[in-house]
């Protein structure tokens, strides 16, 4: 017989080190009581990232993740996830199927704020490395790729256009909430200078967040966990601009609204 | 009724200004399916064409999986090649009851999810890079960079980077290719073997070749085929390209997902086993 301890040890078991349920007593969330010392003490958002990192931040970082999260999800069906959302309402699919279909859509490198915020705060965090190395912006973009002349960077273009509305509002609550500039939040507005005096980028809300959490101690993989469902706000309103409408009329096209690229009509032999 | 006032809101000329760095296109395109409008409504299609055959003469003279591998590659195949995708899609089409995908299906069947989720949870769920489409992604990839290289080579080179202490758990030295629960994966073989001694011509699959060598190679370590290599290795035979073998291997799993899924909402909830206390170990670890 094989040795298949491994998964004897697992069979019928579950081994946990993020908490336990205890019925009708208590819930034990990292080492803390869910009734006793989390409810009516800490906000959703604490209890939220405590479980996506295991770490119980301070009330303030807390306030400043929320904050941001009211910056990655608008409720505006031409940004791609809401657009599914509301595709979602247009079949009259639940609101819980379009909020995880606008999740799954937004889980993106190109945008979205959980896997986007991964990618951006893993090149900040070598970046930042390697620039206090040889500070050299020339050598941090040394092996970055390149499109249309410009570094691809997340966190320091955006695609629809170059202001950032979010940056403001970023930066003064981050004052109001007595958070001080970090290290990586630096370095972020250093990189930002460069970029737009060589290639006319600067840094967006990705880059601004992605900086902050990284001088908040968070490693990219907790980034990822902590803005799983960063979108799902803007996702729902736009689920709910649809429900009361016809089949087909979000985003109605025609068919000669779709450009047919590819081989002409030809016949089965 | 409420309408905006914010005098900071800028006007759909500063917009496009702002937006000179991103062009985006009038139209959507695709060169997969042409519909023809109808002359009288042209949001109704009157004739639908499928890489420019006509679907209705494609349900006329063609099989099933004949026009998936159209939908996909583009041409309709030749028939020993959807031969050989009809038979994996009959090895693929239940992953069994203890697939993770499946049982994500089941969980959610006996707790009363919503049917039209099951599909959606067990194909997320079977999106993974472990023994999931990321795998079938990779295991493109290493066929396709492998192919023309030795295969004790590779197997030497893999084994050296691989810690092969199997009570670690599951070991895949590279994608599609390695242990099941610590030991060869009996019934994948058993699969692989069929549909290599079902072919007719063995120079025709280089790809599947190749891989049954290399896991004939791997079988001295305890190894050899897992499900997603040979959804790869059919996959490469088949010219369908790494990222569309990802959805193409959840696409054909996926009618054991629902299956397993739905039929536990015939259940009651007491009808898949709730762990105790004592079965869930709980230890705390501060993070901090």
């Amino acid at each position: 017989m094989k040795n298949t301890k491994y998964w004897d040890d697992r069979n019928n078991k579950i081994f946990s080190n993020v908490g336990h349920w205890q019925g009708g007593v208590d819930v034990d969330v990292q080492g803390y009581s869910l009734m006793n010392e989390l409810m009516g003490n800490a906000s959703l958002m604490q209890v939220y990232i405590l479980n996506a990192t295991g770490k119980l931040i301070s009330r303030a970082v807390a306030d400043w993740v929320e904050v941001c999260f009211m910056g990655l999800s608008y409720p505006d069906s031409r940004i791609w996830c809401n657009q599914i959302s509301a595709y979602a309402s247009d079949t009259n699919s639940t609101v819980v199927a379009a909020a995880s279909a606008a999740i799954l859509a937004a889980d993106s490198r190109a945008y979205g704020g959980s896997q986007a915020r991964y990618l951006s705060m893993d090149f900040q965090k070598n970046a930042f490395e390697k620039y206090n190395r040889s500070k050299s912006f020339a050598d941090v973009l040394k092996n970055v790729k390149v499109k249309n002349g410009k570094p691809i960077i997340t966190g320091f273009a955006r695609p629809i256009d170059r202001d950032d509305e979010r940056l403001q509002p970023f930066s003064d609550v981050q004052k109001k909430l007595n958070i001080p500039i970090g290290s990586y939040l630096k370095f972020a507005k250093k990189l930002s200078d460069y970029l737009d005096e060589h290639y006319n980028l600067s840094m967006n809300c990705g880059g601004y967040a992605s900086a902050f959490l990284l001088d908040q101690g968070f490693t990219p993989e907790e980034g990822y966990k902590i803005n799983a469902f960063a979108v799902v706000s803007g996702a729902i309103a736009c689920h709910r601009n649809i429900e009361k409408e016809s089949p087909n009329s979000f985003l109605p096209l025609k068919c000669e609204d779709i450009e047919y690229t590819g081989a002409n009509i030809r016949t089965v032999v | 009724m409420k309408t905006s006032t914010n005098k900071n809101n800028v006007n759909s000329a500063q917009i496009s200004s702002i937006k000179n760095d991103f062009v985006y296109a009038a139209k959507a395109q695709t060169s997969i399916m042409f519909e023809q409008p109808s002359t009288e409504n042209p949001y109704v299609s009157k004739a639908n064409y499928l890489h420019g055959y006509n679907v209705l003469e494609l349900m006329q003279q063609k099989s099933f999986s004949e026009v998936l591998l159209l939908l996909f590659i583009g041409e309709l195949p030749e028939p020993h090649k959807s031969q050989l995708f009809e038979r994996l899609m009959i090895g693929l089409m239940n992953l069994g009851p203890r697939h993770p995908a499946v049982k994500a299906a089941m969980v959610a069947g006996v707790s009363k999810t919503n049917a039209e989720h099951l599909l959606p949870i067990g194909l997320s769920v079977l999106g993974g890079a472990d023994n999931g489409a990321k795998e079938v992604e990779q295991a493109v990839l290493f066929l396709q960079n492998n192919i023309n290289n030795s295969v004790d080579e590779v197997v030497k080179q893999f084994i050296d980077l691989t810690n092969l202490d199997q009570n670690l758990g599951e070991n895949h030295p590279c994608p599609g290719f390695g242990n099941s629960y610590g030991s060869i994966d009996e019934y994948t073989s058993d699969l692989a073997n069929n549909l290599i001694t079902s072919i007719a011509n063995n120079e025709h699959y280089p790809y599947l070749m190749w891989a049954q060598n290399f896991s004939e190679k791997l079988a001295e370590y305890d190894m050899g085929w897992l499900k997603t290599g040979l959804a790869a290795a059919v996959f490469c035979e088949l010219g369908i390209a790494a990222r569309e073998s990802i959805g193409l291997y959840q696409l054909l799993c996926a009618p054991g997902i629902f299956a397993h899924g739905v039929e536990q909402t015939h259940n009651p909830i007491t009808s898949i086993p709730m762990l105790s206390d004592e079965q869930h170990v709980y230890t705390y670890q501060d993070a901090e």
